[in-house]
């Protein structure tokens, strides 16, 4: 007689045609699933015999013999955004009781059979850097397991993706700071020096993409007219500022403020395309004296795996935010196949945050 | 009081996995008919009942309302008929009825449709239309509206679209992995959310690889009114061209087969949706195919899901495909 094959959440989650993501946060109670489709998780779940932490120490129901995933990266490359991206995902990793095992490229590419170990009855394979494309190649066509790509894209290589969707997280910051009331919104741009990786100059250039397009995308809102220009022309509604010319201008603001009445300036906010800009520019308001204490405002940019170097000091900064939380899920939801049969073709999987404002 | 019978019951009857009875019962695949039939047997002979939730899901079909224009949808020859059927097939994989309201040109414009049917579960739109009528559209209807293809913030509801901006940029590398540098662009951003997506992609991969923008490559492919076809070619040619969409692109081969240009031997092509009805060089054009399979069945599922869960924060979600090569690109 066959020995009766354990139900784990996945299975739930096929019975019921929704995410095994959504089971585990049903079982658990957590928040995000509605009090029907938690009943009927939770029926299902008895009904078809599940037992809670019999099938696997995973804390989203892994499978017995699949429990754990491989982080590849490259030989001592644990530098800047990549970084940190590594070491924040082995935390998330851990704290959902997955196992982490960690395999170096340059240990396995080029060669047919080695390493196999490394990757037998894994749940997939994340890769936190940007690999060479071959690598990526490589790693894809000797893995029947997911590869999943996070925080960058690689367009030749049809993998899975997940990546902070720079691009509308960005224009969600320019509609929530319009929102707002500020009139005049400034892009910053960060410092691009010697030590900016690949993946970061994209990062700004999603968000910078973000912000150009939604202040075009305005004056379309405002209804079509004869004058709308295209947005080929549409430079000239945009102001984009490198750090020096943004603290320049602040400097010149201050000039202004004291000649005119305040209140005829037009509320004024920098944004900027990452958290330690924005903290630079307020390091530059902080000796400057100005009739409207808290113009211009700053708002900055900031993915749950970037360093974060706000302070209680700098509250005023106001922040798009990425947390780590959904960008993990998405990656669990791929580790785990989905549940729609679907052939994985590779896709971008864009992951949106919020924004948050911690003003004093 | 009799105990329920469970399938793990039936399960262990016939020797076999929950995950089968479930299957069969459901009338799912994965299960050989032999198996199913004694399954279905089993669960009749032990009076075996559907837990209440699930039965009370399997009694009520939804029944879902879709919007669109009649100007979208010419019978056989429209981007959005295609949608249009896409949504019916996986509405009803989802067990749920379709009925369709299409909005002839005068109404579209209006703010207000007396006899504008409300009583629908949920609804899809598909396709855009003037910001009164979706304020109008939103306000009335009873049940949860879903966006298919068309997004405008602000609005309260879902919206599915094509992944518009990546889509773009792989379009954009797939040429810049032939060699081309002097790339331009095809698209009226002035009418179309969708396009200024697409163009802003096209935007980021140049300038993140340092590819120059050239303003006299980037061409308007209509009249901002009338949406009357119009594309003037410059008299310097890049090597490639990025289209917003499959008609730009079949625009575009027209006017340069207008000047005795051939794709791909002298200018290389690429478009957006894998989509192009009655042009010759639908044949031919590699493009970025839109995946309206998946894109119809996501807003079937968010739809439905809205219905039971109202008060879930509003979300867009962007379908990401691949792209089609067929001979419109050549590597220099």
């Amino acid at each position: 007689m066959r020995p009766k094959k354990k139900i784990n959440q996945m299975d739930i989650a096929n019975a019921l045609g929704i995410s095994n993501v959504t089971v585990s946060n049903a079982l658990a109670g957590r928040k995000g699933v509605s009090d029907d489709l938690i009943r009927k998780v939770r029926q299902t779940a008895a009904e078809m015999g599940y037992e809670a932490g019999k099938s696997s120490p995973g804390k989203d129901g892994a499978d017995d013999c699949s429990d754990f995933v491989v982080i590849v990266t490259r030989n001592g490359g644990t530098d800047g955004v990549s970084g940190c991206l590594t070491e924040w995902l082995t935390k998330q990793l851990r704290a959902w009781r997955f196992r982490v095992r960690y395999c170096a490229v340059d240990e396995i590419s080029g060669e047919e059979d080695a390493k196999k170990d490394s990757f037998e009855n894994c749940l997939g394979i994340l890769v936190p850097m940007p690999l060479a494309t071959e690598e990526l190649l490589f790693l894809r066509k000797k893995n029947e397991r997911p590869v999943i790509g996070i925080g960058f894209f690689d367009p030749r290589v049809p993998i899975d993706y997940v990546v902070d969707d720079g691009f509308h997280g960005s224009q969600l910051m320019v509609q929530y700071l319009r929102g707002k009331g500020y009139e005049r919104i400034l892009y910053v741009k960060p410092d691009e020096d010697s030590s900016v990786t690949e993946v970061q100059k994209a990062m700004w250039e999603d968000r910078l993409s973000g912000y150009r397009s939604e202040l075009y995308l305005e004056t379309m809102n405002c209804g079509r007219t004869v004058e709308q220009a295209s947005p080929f022309d549409a430079e000239e509604v945009q102001s984009i500022l490198t750090v020096k010319e943004a603290q320049t201008y602040l400097e010149s603001r201050q000039d202004t403020d004291r000649k005119h009445a305040a209140a005829e300036q037009p509320r004024t906010v920098f944004f900027c395309g990452d958290m330690k800009t924005a903290c630079a520019l307020q390091d530059c308001l902080a000796g400057r004296r100005t009739a409207v204490p808290d113009e211009p405002a700053i708002a900055g940019y900031l993915t749950g795996w970037e360093p974060d170097p706000r302070t209680e000091e700098r509250q005023g900064i106001m922040a798009y935010e990425n947390s780590e939380g959904r960008l993990l899920e998405q990656c669990c939801a791929l580790l785990r196949g989905g549940c729609d049969g679907r052939k994985r073709l590779g896709e971008v999987h864009l992951v949106l945050g919020e924004i948050t404002e911690k003003r004093i | 009081m009799k105990e329920q019978v469970t399938m793990r019951q039936i399960a262990e009857t016939l020797h076999t996995s929950v995950v089968s009875v479930s299957n069969a019962l459901a009338g799912r695949k994965g299960v050989g008919e032999n198996l199913r039939r004694r399954i279905l047997e089993k669960a009749a002979e032990l009076d075996y009942e559907l837990p209440a939730a699930e039965k009370k899901t399997k009694e009520r079909m939804n029944t879902l309302g879709i919007i669109s224009s009649r100007r979208y949808m010419s019978e056989g020859s429209s981007f959005y008929w295609e949608m249009y059927q896409n949504t019916i097939d996986a509405a009803t994989r989802r067990n749920s009825l379709t009925m369709l309201k299409m909005l002839d040109g005068e109404e579209e414009f209006l703010t207000s449709l007396p006899a504008f049917q409300e009583e629908a579960d949920g609804f899809i739109v598909i396709g855009r239309f003037e910001d009164g009528l979706m304020k109008y559209i939103l306000k009335r209807v009873k049940g949860p509206v879903v966006l298919l293809d068309f997004y405008r913030p602000g609005y309260d509801c879902d919206a599915v679209l094509s992944n518009n901006y990546i889509g773009a940029y792989r379009i954009t590398d797939y040429l810049a992995v032939r060699g081309h540098r002097d790339i331009g662009f095809v698209g009226t951003g002035r009418t179309s959310r969708n396009v200024v997506e697409r163009y802003y992609g096209f935007c980021s991969y140049m300038r993140t690889h340092d590819l120059p923008l050239v303003r006299e490559w980037l061409l308007e492919d209509r009249e901002l009114w009338t949406e009357t076809p119009r594309l003037v070619l410059p008299e310097k040619l890049p090597t490639a061209f990025v289209c917003s969409s499959d008609y730009s692109a079949g625009l575009l081969y027209n006017e340069l087969c207008g000047r005795g240009l051939r794709v791909p031997e002298d200018i290389s092509v690429i478009g957006y949706d894998d989509y192009l009805y009655g042009n010759a060089f639908a044949e031919k054009l590699t493009s970025y195919h839109v995946d309206m399979a998946e894109m119809a069945k996501e807003a079937v599922q968010m739809v439905l899901h809205r219905i039971t869960a109202p008060r879930q924060p509003y979300c867009v979600r962007y379908v990401d495909s691949r792209i089609v090569e067929r001979e419109s690109v050549r590597s220099i």
